[in-house]
């Protein structure tokens, strides 16, 4: 099984990983990480400690003992970078950009398209099928096409990263990914995905209170605030975003903007009611029929 | 220029957005199904020494963070409870679910922010019962370390101040040893288990025989976002939980307000709550999506109790009753809140543009402001 990993999976990953139990899973797919996603990575991936940090919500040790985590993981996932001399020296200076041309990617280069470019070469290369698993799901659309047309493989999230490395396992794993297993690290996963979301909620209301002047524009903010948090109940992305680009271009919603920006994240990753939905069907699935690994086939 | 007071009849805009912190704001209009239900539970439980939990379920913006404001009023406690013919009222705790790292811990702090020691004091002082108080628990406590810190709570001769920082964990030991080691209190409250029966021997104690307080009300709100806790942080929740009811089995009404989400249904609650505390849910309370009939008598109370002077316009005026109507019709089954949200952003900007009765031109002038 021949992988890429983007940062924001990397990084759900690395949270929820307890004992190095998903890291060591790991090790029975082949995997890749461009440098440039690596970098991505090193960039955001203390993001959440930080913001706990700030909340209280975390002790001094508990925060260094974090730290130490994060770095032991990237450690091991430094082994398995592609370094950007590499493509260069393969593919060229120019690889990139006219990637970039042949399926109009109007965005700057960044660990995605990397990820995809490298996917393509070594599809080529390897004469495989690629996974890239990636829990961005403007990037999904982006190259969806792309990994179609091209016969590259398929665009994947973490949820179905943690299934594969449950089924995966071979007879020399020691340790085993139990059905517990399973479910705890989707159960984490989920977490993950949703847990920002009550911090967000908090922060609209909190605003919202804050709201004692009566005029035209408070009331138009009032409005878009009550918007954004029955979305949320609802998990209703594609309003969320409507909601987001509106007042993105109208100064008056600053202070608004600047609530989103900070829970931004929610966008690219595609928290959603869909996303809920896909959790719900997995854990029915597990319930009823289960996952076959080698060993649970029929003889 | 024109303001709610002159132009409407109304002390201000009586549809909120979200329940005011200002208790004397929180009134109850329309609704009385529900009403009476909560009436009934409280009632019994100032009346009865059992302890029960309740779960609040419904739609977003149905009322239920709203009906946890409402029936923690003091003044609604004190007449229920003369309903009930109990001399003590309620002594009531509402907060949100915890979100933080450590919800357990966490809601300890809540309910020790929400302990008004002096008043609690005082109490006790003009009851005469400190001695009967210190009796029962004595009687009833197995752990003597926690004793001490209850014992504490209503000593008198520890100053408020001091104890409350010892129940914060902001003593060092040597202050510990300073001033409290004469009240056989020789260490910090350190773990779980400690937290649980501090709460556990307060709420028991201030509600021995119903003499001091008739029982506790305990209110969580937004219970949803336990489906953002990891497991060991549901099973926390669960344990204090479980161990509240168990410890203080007379005299404690928990209600829980869940809001059924795209995450979470009132069926998902199996895999949030145990099996020890999901039978001890002895009822449920829906709040329905209102029909048009209730929304329409909710309305008129509102409007009614914010009258300043009598009114002789109409019980929707400055509403007239064709646009109630209209909005209703295009709200297409609206929540309470949707309906607040709605008829505040039309009356706000009616008041601002100075429009004297509110109907449906004047409505549709609005429209895309209010209908999204």
């Amino acid at each position: 099984m021949k992988c890429f990993l983007d940062a924001c999976t990397i990084i759900n990953l690395i949270h929820i990983d307890e004992d190095e139990f998903l890291l060591n899973k790991l090790e029975n797919i082949i995997y890749y990480i461009p440098e440039e996603v690596f970098n991505e990575v090193k960039l955001n991936v203390f993001v959440k400690i930080d913001e706990l940090a700030k909340r209280n919500e975390i002790s001094k040790t508990d925060y260094q003992d974090y730290k130490i985590k994060i770095d032991s993981y990237l450690i091991r996932f430094r082994q398995r970078i592609i370094s950007n001399q590499t493509i260069i020296d393969e593919l060229g200076v120019y690889y990139y950009d006219s990637i970039k041309e042949i399926i109009s990617y109007k965005k700057k280069t960044n660990g995605e398209l990397i990820s995809a470019s490298c996917a393509l070469f070594y599809s080529r290369k390897l004469l495989s099928k690629i996974l890239f698993f990636t829990d961005d799901f403007i990037a999904k659309g982006d190259f969806k096409d792309f990994f179609f047309y091209q016969q590259i493989g398929q665009i994947k999230d973490s949820i179905d990263l943690i299934v594969l490395l449950y089924w995966i396992e071979t007879d020399e794993d020691k340790v085993k990914f139990s059905d517990a297993d399973l479910s705890k690290y989707l159960k984490n996963l989920f977490v993950e995905y949703f847990y920002q979301l009550n911090y967000f909620k908090t922060d609209l209301n909190d605003f919202l209170q804050s709201i004692k002047v009566q005029s035209k524009n408070n009331i138009l903010i009032k409005t878009e605030i009550a918007k954004t948090l029955r979305c949320i109940n609802d998990l209703n992305l594609d309003e969320l975003q409507k909601i987001y680009k509106k007042i993105e271009m109208d100064k008056n919603y600053r202070e608004l903007l600047n609530i989103f920006k900070k829970y931004g994240y929610i966008f690219t990753l595609g928290i959603d009611n869909r996303k809920v939905a896909k959790f719900k069907e997995y854990e029915l699935y597990l319930k009823s029929t289960g996952i076959k690994k080698l060993l649970d086939l029929p003889t | 220029m024109s303001s709610f007071s002159t132009e409407y009849n109304l002390e201000n805009n009586p549809f909120r957005l979200t329940p005011s912190n200002n208790p004397e704001e929180i009134i109850w209009a329309g609704f009385s199904d529900i009403y009476e239900k909560f009436e009934i539970r409280i009632k019994n439980s100032i009346r009865i020494s059992n302890s029960t939990l309740v779960l609040n379920w419904g739609e977003y913006g149905s009322g239920k963070t709203h009906a946890s404001r409402f029936f923690t009023k003091s003044t609604e406690l004190e007449r229920i409870a003369a309903l009930a013919n109990v001399p003590t009222i309620p002594y009531s705790f509402v907060m949100p679910l915890p979100k933080g790292k450590d919800p357990l811990y966490s809601c300890y702090i809540s309910i020790i922010d929400k302990i008004d020691i002096e008043e609690v004091r005082a109490q006790i002082a003009l009851l005469d019962i400190k001695e009967d108080l210190l009796d029962y628990i004595n009687k009833i406590s197995t752990n003597n370390h926690i004793l001490k810190v209850v014992e504490a709570i209503y000593d008198n001769e520890i100053e408020v101040d001091l104890i409350k920082k010892y129940l914060y964990g902001n003593l060092t030991g040597t202050e510990i040893n300073k001033s409290l080691r004469g009240k056989d209190i020789l260490r910090n409250l350190k773990d779980d288990n400690d937290f649980i029966a501090v709460i556990s021997l307060l709420f028991s104690s201030l509600t021995f025989d119903k003499r001091l307080y008739s029982c506790i009300i305990l209110w969580i709100d937004e219970f949803e976002d336990i489906t953002t806790y990891s497991n060991i942080n549901i099973d926390k929740i669960n344990k204090f939980f479980r161990e509240l009811i168990d410890n203080v089995s007379d005299n404690l009404l928990m209600f829980l307000n869940l809001t059924q989400t795209a995450l979470v249904t009132s069926e998902d609650l199996g895999h949030y709550l145990h099996e020890s505390v999901k039978t001890r849910i002895k009822s449920r309370i829906e709040f329905k999506i209102p029909s048009r009939d209730e929304i329409k008598l909710y309305l008129v109370e509102l409007l009614e109790k914010n009258r300043i002077v009598r009114n002789d316009k109409g019980e929707y005026f400055p509403f007239d009753v064709e646009v109630v109507d209209i909005v209703i019709g295009d709200l297409k089954n609206p929540s309470l809140r949707r309906f607040n949200e709605a008829l505040s952003t039309l009356i706000e900007l009616s008041q601002m543009d100075g429009k004297p009765l509110i109907n449906s031109s004047v409505y549709n002038e609005y429209k895309e402001e209010i209908i999204w």
